[in-house]
């Protein structure tokens, strides 16, 4: 803002000046005023304008920035007719005193400058020149008049009052500016402030729900599990226990919390209890133990205690939760368990046979110590079809198939074969399986049992030996039952040819020689020979041990030739004899001269059944008949002592006999021989007296060419035929 | 002429009824032949006979048992008893009963020779 400087000295020049200072003053009170260079400018302008108003040879201004403080220096007309610079003193006294003490200045001065003088005065800008001077210097003597000391005074205060508003201006806005400022950062850091607020409020809302959830659940869960349980602090301290604990252990919470150094725990379990519990704490794992804890009544029970680490959000530990569970019925069962294990162990171990199970695939899967120290192998040499390498190679294929079939049959069976002994020898063993079911019936395992057969079957062998033996021996014993009639027989033509003999020879050495008996005692000789050889032929036949021989035997003949051969027996003991024969019998298949035995066998017991019968005739019958269809019967009948009908089955006992002299193996035999004939041979007493023994053997059948051959029973005799049970 | 010395042969079996009575014969005895102890008893020579030859195992009347009822009529005919059967208990259980003698069949002409002599020599 420029104000153009007027040169009228008029008093409307000074009116206007007024009006113009107030004007100017009135810019001043602007704040916009207040920035250094344009507050200069204004300044400058109204100094100029009151020198001029004012005629003055100087005006000078010293003012602090109403704002900044910043002393402000605006002169005008110092330079005073060729005065390069404001006079010293002048100079001197506004820098002197900072503050301007206006008492330092009597109200005129005079100053000499240059070589003429000036008065000075100095004007106040604030109450105590706290906001600057005015200075103003003239060479008029009379300077300041009262007018122009009114005019400086004023000016002087209008830029007083000016400068303070504006100062009063500036500071408020400085401190507006500063209030908002400050506001602003205030409000940002506030702001800032709230955001964190808010959100570590949302955070530990959130902590607060989870946890409240948490705390809720636990507590819960905790009150309803009905096993004991028990939560700790981060750090392992128990903090909270559930109803079951306080129900059980009978202690209060505080007791609790002091297990490691009472009675809670087992002494015996504690120092590993404690060690497990602070080992878990310190690493955060979870951990369990089995430990045995005083119930309320002081009974110990085992327990499975368990405890693992409860985590928030961030996988930081909070809590501890530990279980327990007790087990004591649990542990007393598996002790019984194992006690009854060990039991069974020890009991399948000492059995004296090869026990063994296998799986439903036919695969072993155990071998007590009795069959694996028997074949000397291991356990695991055994397993699965292991075994087979322990099984005689000849008995192997079948012993396989007859596993197969049993395990197919599902049913329990058994077979026999050789097992390779620990020295190498093989022995028999009757191998026996067992099927175990489930529910649904399938087969799960099985189980199997060896038992040594070996003796059995020597035994067997013996027996069948013994057998032949004994009916070797019985066909001897019969002869020696018959020694009566064929030694009879046989030294009776011996005896009589050594009788002529003797004559002959007398005869022949007689004087004179008599050749006619001579020659009667010859022919008698030879007669006899020839019966004596007939008899040995037939005493051969039966000595003959020979294998039995399968034919088709006419059992009328056979009997026929038998009772020649007891005709001697029955004259000598009485008996009368009778046949019954049936006409057109068929054939029998079987061993002729094995038959003859047991025929001969049943009419010497018959005749001997009737040694005592003296009150009627010794009767004795032989009948044949067809038995059926497909058979023939024989019957000997006596009519003698009979039998006690409660013993009828050990009459066909061996060594049973009620016979002083006889071995009581004749009937037994003779049983045995029927049975291999596939027949049977029994006693039944008469209605009248005496007993009749009879036997039925098959027939010939009639589309045969002749008799089939036959053996032993028919039974496996070594081997492994698999035999299953119904 | 020495009237010869009766033998009487008693046994069941034909051969030895044939060939024995001629032996004795031979050997200078009259002899008869019976097939059974009863037949004998039932005869009439059983005074005249002076020796015995008996079969022991006979259907009906053993020769032990004629034995026996001969010494009990008091007839005390020295027996020899022959048998095809029997065992070396035989001969000394016959001894014992009072038989002269016990052969087995067959015996040769010697030992009937040696038995005769213990028979009559008894006598």
């Amino acid at each position: 803002m420029r104000y153009g400087l007027t040169n009228d000295k008029s008093a409307t020049e000074s009116e206007r000046l007024q009006w113009r200072a107030d004007e100017l003053f009135d810019v001043l009170s602007r704040p916009e005023v207040w920035r250094v260079g344009a507050l200069s400018q204004v300044l400058s302008d109204l100094l100029d304008m009151l020198l001029n108003a004012l005629q003055l040879d100087l005006l000078h201004l010293r003012l602090k920035h109403p704002i900044s403080s910043a002393p402000i220096d605006i002169g005008r007309g110092e330079q005073l007719q060729g005065a390069v610079s404001l006079p010293r003193d002048i100079l001197a006294i506004l820098s002197d005193s900072p503050d301007l003490d206006v008492r330092k200045w009597s109200s005129v001065s005079q100053i000499a400058i240059g070589d003429r003088t000036v008065s000075v005065t100095a004007f106040p800008i604030g109450l105590h020149s706290e906001l600057g001077v005015l200075v103003a210097a003239s060479r008029r003597p009379d300077f300041p008049g009262e007018t122009e000391r009114l005019r400086l005074s004023i000016a002087a205060n209008q830029m007083t009052i000016a400068l303070q508003a504006a100062r009063r201006f500036g500071k408020r806005q400085r401190i507006a500016a500063i209030i908002d400022r400050r506001l602003a950062r205030r409000a940002k850091e506030l702001f800032n402030k709230n955001q964190e607020l808010e959100a570590e409020i949302a955070a530990h809302k959130r902590l607060e729900e989870a946890r409240r959830i948490r705390d809720i659940d636990i507590q819960m869960v905790a009150d309803a599990v009905p096993a004991p349980i028990a939560i700790m602090t981060a750090d392992g301290r128990v903090e909270a226990v559930n109803r079951p604990v306080l129900e059980y252990f009978g202690k209060t919470l505080e007791e609790l919390q002091r297990w490691t150094a009472n009675d809670a725990v087992h002494p015996d379990d504690l120092a590993p209890s404690i060690e497990t519990w602070a080992k878990a704490v310190e690493a955060g794992e979870s951990y369990e133990i089995e430990s045995r804890h005083r119930r309320s009544d002081g009974v110990y029970r085992w327990f499975h205690v368990r405890g693992f680490p409860l985590r928030d959000g961030n996988g930081q530990i909070v809590r501890w939760c530990v279980l327990l569970i007790d087990i004591e019925d649990r542990k007393r069962a598996e002790e019984a368990l194992r006690a009854s294990e060990r039991n069974l162990n020890v009991i399948i171990n000492t059995i004296p046979a090869a026990v063994w199970s296998a799986r439903p695939d036919g695969s072993a899967e155990f071998f007590n110590q009795h069959y694996l120290e028997y074949v000397n192998r291991t356990s695991e040499q055994m397993r699965d079809w292991g075994w087979t390498a322990a099984v005689h190679p000849d008995d192997l294929n079948a012993l396989t198939r007859a596993w197969k079939s049993i395990m197919a049959s599902r049913q329990p069976g058994e077979a026999e074969a050789r097992l390779r002994r620990f020295d190498g020898t093989y022995r028999w063993f009757l191998f026996r399986a067992n099927p175990l079911r489930d529910r649904t019936d399938n087969v799960i395992k099985w189980f199997g049992i060896n038992i040594q057969i070996e003796d059995r079957k020597r035994a067997e062998e013996e027996l069948r030996e013994t057998q032949a033996k004994l009916a070797h021996m019985t066909r001897v014993m019969t002869i020696g039952e018959l020694t009566a009639s064929i030694a009879h027989e046989i030294s009776q033509p011996l005896s009589g040819i050594v009788t002529n003999s003797s004559t002959c020879l007398r005869m022949l050495t007689a004087d004179p020689p008599n050749l006619a008996g001579a020659r009667e005692t010859v022919r008698r000789t030879i007669r006899d020979g020839r019966r004596a050889s007939e008899i040995i032929a037939r005493l051969r036949a039966l000595f003959n041990r020979k294998a039995p021989v399968a034919g088709a035997v006419d059992l009328h003949e056979a009997i026929r030739e038998v009772i020649a051969l007891s005709l001697n027996k029955f004259d000598r003991d009485g008996v009368v004899l009778r046949t019954e024969f049936v006409e057109d019998l068929p054939l029998v298949a079987g061993d002729r001269v094995q038959l003859q035995q047991v025929i001969l066998n049943l009419l010497h017991n018959a005749t001997d059944a009737m040694s005592m019968t003296d009150d009627r005739a010794r009767e004795l019958t032989i009948r044949t008949e067809r038995d059926g269809d497909g058979a023939v019967r024989l019957s000997i009948q006596d009519s003698g002592s009979g039998f006690d009908p409660a013993l009828v089955d050990r009459l066909f006992e061996a060594f049973y006999t009620t016979k002083d002299e006889g071995m009581g193996i004749g009937l037994s035999v003779s049983r045995s021989i029927i049975e291999n004939h596939r027949g049977r041979l029994w006693a039944t007493l008469n209605e009248g007296r005496g007993a009749t023994f009879s036997f039925s053997i098959p027939r010939v059948p009639k589309d045969a060419g002749g008799a089939r051959g036959f053996g032993d029973r028919g039974a496996s005799g070594g081997g492994c035929a698999a035999r299953t049970e119904p | 002429m020495t009237t010869q010395l009766l033998v009487t042969v008693i046994d069941d079996d034909e051969s030895v009824r044939e060939s024995l009575p001629d032996l004795l014969k031979e050997l200078g005895y009259a002899a008869q032949a019976f097939s059974s102890a009863e037949e004998f008893l039932a005869s009439e020579i059983v005074e005249q006979t002076r020796c015995l030859i008996l079969d022991i195992a006979m259907p009906g009347m053993t020769g032990p048992e004629l034995h026996r009822e001969l010494m009990r009529r008091n007839n005390n005919i020295p027996v020899i008893f022959v048998t095809a059967q029997g065992d070396e208990s035989t001969r000394p259980k016959m001894l014992e009963q009072g038989a002269a003698d016990c052969l087995s069949k067959p015996f040769s002409d010697a030992a009937l020779l040696a038995a005769l002599t213990v028979a009559f020599g008894v006598n």
